[in-house]
């Protein structure tokens, strides 16, 4: 990034190379809708480059990239006045469900609708730590608080989700 | 250890975030703390269980899209780059009070040449405009930035006469220099209530090679809501061009058939 930053625009495709399936993977997650993350992938590389100036030396990427990845996501749901997301959780079955695996998709279902009932500051940051394997550090950047917030919330979110499983 | 202390580190387990001591101590504690081992298997099930919300892969439209958007992106940037030149070279001329002496140099210079041209024999030719004839000699300059001040030059006259238009569009068409040719079309944008100038914008369309040439005329005839442009443009178009600039052609042909 610090190539790119220095002019070299085209490193820019590296970066995609490499993370244009994580990312996809976060906004999936938090917007449960493929067209709209894959538009907002796009988005967010744009404004990486857009922003370059802002990324520091010393600065985790990952962080920052994710960081201009939740803006973009909240200025989407600003836009489009949008509150339920994750209700709207594509459940079609995936490719190797296909086989009358019917156990699995309901499971799946029951997941995501449990994952739905978190509320939102705990679902991010159990997308953050689960999904996208950001260490607590991360996250705590990326939300701009502090790594203790972070670890509070992960608590209460398997806590409830804990419950959820028990019924 | 407090109970989130507690799961907190047995969430750190199961991702892997712990020092082998650590490791080895969860290990021991679920060995002789029953409780500790309910805890443990508890958070893993629920932890283990989330790996059943999958994603798909990522399709390969957005990276087309995101090649796309580089290269436009790529070109803005070097369009803008243009612009610092231009203003640099504008900056050149903005006045500046410490440099009195040299603007007076110049004025009386200006004023003893105008004297001459006046009281000169009748039967040399004389230049309309000392200060044209003088961009005129600039835009032969074999240096590009001489060239450029020269264009640059031109937006500081009050009139243009018909021979520094033709130089400017000689620049615009056959100049070597892809700046040169930008500033050039700026320059000319600049007169184009002169319907000479609109005619010659439009001529010179199917007359530039360079891409971010013609992605500038096309933002240009955009800019004067010029329609007689539609014709060259298409005419542009049925070369073989990178996929961007078809697109900005295409769209821009678009725009003004709506105009």
């Amino acid at each position: 990034m610090l190539q790119v930053k220095n002019g070299d625009l085209r490193k820019m495709s590296l970066l995609y190379q490499r993370y244009r399936q994580p990312l996809f993977a976060y906004l999936f997650h938090q917007t449960g809708k493929r067209n709209e993350s894959e538009d907002l992938v796009q988005t967010v590389f744009y404004l990486m480059l857009k922003n370059r100036h802002t990324f520091s030396a010393d600065g985790a990427f990952r962080a920052w990239m994710y960081q201009i990845a939740r803006n973009t996501l909240i200025n989407s749901i600003k836009k489009n006045n949008r509150i339920v997301y994750q209700a709207e959780f594509e459940t079609q079955p995936l490719e190797h469900e296909l086989e009358h695996n019917y156990d699995h998709q309901e499971a799946r279902a029951q997941l995501n609708q449990a994952i739905a009932r978190l509320p939102d500051d705990q679902r991010e940051v159990l997308i953050l730590s689960k999904y996208q394997e950001l260490s607590y550090k991360e996250i705590a950047t990326v939300l701009k608080t502090t790594e203790g917030n972070v670890k509070v919330k992960v608590f209460r979110a398997i806590q409830v989700l804990k419950k959820l499983h028990k019924k | 250890m407090e109970e989130i202390d507690i799961e907190i580190k047995i969430l750190d387990y199961l991702q892997g975030r712990l020092s082998g001591t650590e490791r080895k101590e969860v290990e021991h504690l679920q060995q002789i703390s029953p409780a500790f081992a309910a805890k443990f298997s508890e958070v893993k099930q629920v932890w283990e269980g989330l790996d059943l919300r999958e994603v798909p892969d990522i399709s390969a439209e957005p990276t087309t899209g995101f090649e796309a958007m580089l290269k436009t992106f790529e070109l803005e940037q070097e369009h803008r780059k243009t612009h610092t030149v231009w203003r640099q070279l504008a900056a050149l001329f903005v006045y500046r009070p410490k440099y009195n002496w040299a603007y007076s140099v110049l004025l009386i210079s200006m004023g003893a040449l105008g004297a001459w041209l006046y009281l000169k024999p009748a039967d040399t030719p004389v230049p309309n405009d000392p200060q044209q004839t003088s961009v005129l000699a600039m835009l032969k300059n074999a240096d590009a930035n001489g060239r450029l001040k020269a264009v640059n030059y031109t937006q500081r006259l009050r009139q243009v006469n018909s021979k520094v238009i033709d130089a400017l569009f000689l620049t615009l068409n056959t100049d070597p220099n892809e700046n040169v040719r930008l500033v050039t079309l700026d320059a000319l944008v600049q007169l184009a209530d002169d319907p000479k100038v609109r005619a010659g914008l439009v001529n010179a369309i199917i007359k530039q090679d360079s891409e971010l040439v013609q992605a500038a005329l096309a933002d240009a005839m955009l800019q004067l809501q010029e329609k007689k442009s539609v014709k060259s443009f298409k005419k542009l178009l049925e070369e073989r061009k990178s996929p961007i600039i078809q697109k900005k052609l295409e769209q821009t042909v678009q725009q003004l058939e709506t105009i």
